[in-house]
């Protein structure tokens, strides 16, 4: 089986320690963790979201949730790229930096993206992208001979289509 | 026992009489002294095995838990007393050996200060326990422990630990029955 | 169900599960062999949820399992996992482990089914409940099984138990391990006694020679293998049961390892028998070494080993050493009636190996058995696996 990328959410009670448990259960069986987002959301019954995207096929991840289901804390874990037609969006704060024509090419591209400028200096635009991760790695590819400088990402956060809870 | 004003160490042996435990292996020592304490005064009925290794504790509980069929309990300090069990709890993971290991930790304000005996036993065995606990408040104290053995014996059985900072077992809260408890993440059979 | 009815050659692969669920899925399980006709096998951790004495019985399957178990796991159409996890040191080589069987799973923890082995019919929950359900749907005689398949199956298994792959060559003057524990199990067997062990070569052959028919009496560290742990967990075996005979079955090696505790059981007054199958060497270690590193033993000769018996006695305990196979079952008898702990130092034959064996990286049907095998080399792969 092809490996590829895959988001999984994980609903987990926000105790001391539930992210390192996490984490460590992750890493303790080989697995990489590309990207890494977490936050409480649910403040009544203290219930955190960790949404982490790593590499592997349908078997090994599938592999992976259940050991997750195992834990303690873990309420659900979800693949949300195969299972649930995920919506994935990522935030990012892109600097770049140039003079001349870069720079002006690199403010053009950005409007293409949508992007907001929230800093600029005569040499320098830091840009606030969001979007899904694919369009976040083009615009970055795209900036790259533009003097792309330093990149900074939340990692990805994801929730599936319609009306389902998980 | 349904409510009461405990200290941290008395409510360890009630939750002992409460889950029926009647044997105890252990090995004292400087942030485990007040429930070694209280088990001095001899108001417990609990039967305590000193070992010569805090290792041979763990391995202990689980012979005992094997020939049993009950859970395996046993009582160690902090640092190298948790250290010295972790080989024990790691085989009880691995043989699903239901163990429920109460460790003492340093008291509260010295933890993360690399006091004397000082180890970071949930960080330590997290991956070698089925669930660990740090208790940060004494009104945790005995839903923790009520939950420990729950999650010992029941499902897939594995190895629990409780970490008690010592000024916890000194402290006074409230106590409840195990009656009372319904564990929130656990969906078993 | 419908599995079941379909199958010629099935068999029924149980493991420590059964004995974590209770007595009660003891019961169900002895009945539903029992109804079946079906032969049946166990891992380690299993031993003694089915009575070891069985003619259904076909000894423990896996690394040094018997030639029979194996066989019949390897050669079956139907795999009947009860409580089993599919370890390592059962499957030997993943992809050619059970090729051409069906298999059933029954798990209480659902991260355990397809986990290294791909199964047909997952079953989650306590084997107790599973059983109860699957004895009233066989009971309620809607299915039966395919009477004459089973038979011709069990003429093949016979065939197998033929090779006699436990077998051994006793002699007069050293004392053979394997000796050594089936003289332990036909001294201690009307006892109702409880067995720990240490971890390697003395683990194996207390499975494969010593039998149980209760389960909570075999108490070893399987999945961690850790050495050491056989004479604290007696300690806790004695504790639990004080009018009971209870034994460690040790390596020279492993025993040193928690041997303070000699001091809590003589504080405690705690009589557990250690039973040191003393051969000089970490045999388990040393076998790999001679089988898979051209006999480059490295560090694996225990040297330096204290006098067992001058070591009991300074602990306050009995020590007896037995050599010769005539004083065996004089000695064993002695650390019986004796009113305490004891250390029984018995000098085996240093350069037995646990047969059979399949070698890491090996199918199932391709085990070693005994002296005549030595010669087949390991793969760079194979080695990898131990």
């Amino acid at each position: 089986m092809i490996e590829s990328k895959h988001t999984v959410s994980v609903l987990v009670d926000n105790e001391p320690g539930v992210l390192a448990r996490v984490i460590g259960l992750i890493s303790g069986r080989g697995y990489n963790i590309d990207s890494l987002s977490v936050a409480e959301v649910d403040t009544e019954t203290h219930v955190s979201r960790i949404t982490f995207v790593t590499l592997g096929n349908e078997i090994t991840i599938n592999k992976m949730i259940a050991q997750l289901q195992k834990l303690i804390p873990v309420k659900k874990a979800i693949n949300i790229t195969l299972d649930k037609q995920g919506i994935e969006r990522e935030m990012a704060l892109v600097k770049v930096v140039g003079i001349g024509e870069k720079r002006v090419e690199s403010l053009r591209l950005s409007d293409a993206f949508r992007a907001k400028v929230i800093d600029t200096t005569h040499d320098s635009f830091v840009f606030e992208l969001n979007g899904s991760p694919v369009k976040i790695d083009a615009f970055i590819d795209l900036m790259t001979p533009l003097g792309l400088s330093e990149v900074s990402r939340t990692g990805v956060v994801a929730i599936a289509r319609g009306s389902e809870k998980l | 026992m349904v409510s009461a004003q405990l200290t941290g160490a008395e409510m360890v042996l009630q939750a002992f009489e409460d889950h029926k435990v009647d044997t105890l292996f252990g090995y004292p020592g400087g942030a485990i002294l007040p429930i070694y304490d209280e088990l001095a005064k001899g108001k417990s009925s609990i039967h305590h095995y000193l070992v010569r290794h805090e290792q041979g504790a763990a391995h202990a509980a689980e012979g005992y838990a094997r020939a049993s069929g009950k859970v395996g309990v046993l009582l160690v300090t902090s640092g190298p007393g948790v250290t010295n069990a972790v080989t024990g709890l790691a085989d009880a993971m691995m043989d699903s050996i239901p163990l429920v290991c109460i460790s003492g930790q340093v008291p509260s304000h010295l933890i993360g200060t690399d006091a004397f005996q000082e180890c970071d036993a949930v960080g330590i065995t997290r991956p070698c326990t089925k669930h660990n606990w740090l208790v940060k408040d004494i009104n945790d104290l005995s839903r923790i422990l009520h939950e420990a053995f729950y999650v010992a014996s029941s499902g897939r059985p594995g190895p629990v630990l409780v970490d008690i900072p010592k000024d916890i077992q000194f402290q006074t809260g409230t106590y409840i029955g195990p009656e009372t408890i319904k564990h929130k993440s656990i969906v078993q059979n | 169900m419908k599995l079941i009815v379909k199958a010629q050659k099935p068999v029924f692969y149980t493991g420590g599960g059964v004995i974590n669920s209770g007595n009660a899925a003891v019961q169900l399980l002895r009945e539903f062999v029992r109804l079946t006709g079906f032969p049946i096998t166990s891992t380690l951790q299993g031993l003694g949820a089915y009575p070891g004495d069985d003619n259904q019985f076909l000894g423990m399957l896996g690394m040094h399992g018997t030639y029979e178990a194996n066989m019949a796991m390897h050669d079956c159409d139907l795999l009947i996992n009860i409580g089993a996890r599919f370890d390592d040191r059962i499957t030997g080589k993943v992809d050619e482990f059970s090729p051409n069987s069906k298999k059933i799973h029954i798990d209480i923890d659902p991260s355990s089914i397809n986990k290294t082995i791909e199964v047909d019919v997952p079953l989650v929950g306590d084997v107790a409940h599973i059983l109860e359900d699957a004895l009233k749907l066989w009971k309620s005689n809607v299915y039966k099984a395919d009477k004459t398949a089973v038979k011709s199956w069990w003429k093949t298994i016979d065939k197998w138990k033929e090779k006699d792959s436990l077998g051994f060559k006793n002699d007069k003057k050293t004392i053979k391990p394997q000796y050594a524990i089936q003289r332990l199990y036909e001294l201690t067997k009307d006892k109702d006694s409880y067995i720990t062990t240490e971890v390697g070569q003395h683990q194996m052959w207390a499975a494969q020679y010593y039998k149980f028919n209760k389960p909570n009496r075999w108490i070893t560290s399987g999945g961690l293998g850790t050495m050491g742990f056989g004479l604290p967990a007696a300690i806790g075996a004695q504790v639990a049961h004080p009018d009971k005979l209870v034994i460690d079955i040790a390596g020279e090696a492993s025993i040193l390892m928690c041997i303070q505790e000699m001091s809590t059981a003589i504080q405690h007054q705690l009589p557990v028998k250690i039973f040191i199958i003393n051969n000089q060497y970490m045999g388990m270690v040393r076998q790999w070494q001679e089988l898979l590193h051209d006999k480059r033993y490295s560090h694996s000769y225990t040297d330096a080993l204290p006098d067992f018996v001058k070591l009991a006695e300074a602990y306050g305990a009995k020590g007896i050493r037995v050599e010769s196979p005539a004083e065996l079952d004089k000695g064993i008898q002695e650390m019986i009636d004796y009113n305490g702990p004891v250390i029984f130092d018995c000098v085996v034959d240093q350069n037995e190996n646990v047969y059979p064996m399949i070698p890491s990286g090996k199918a199932h049907n391709q085990m070693l058995l005994g002296k005549e095998n030595e010669d087949s080399k390991i793969s760079d792969e194979g080695k990898v696996l131990v």
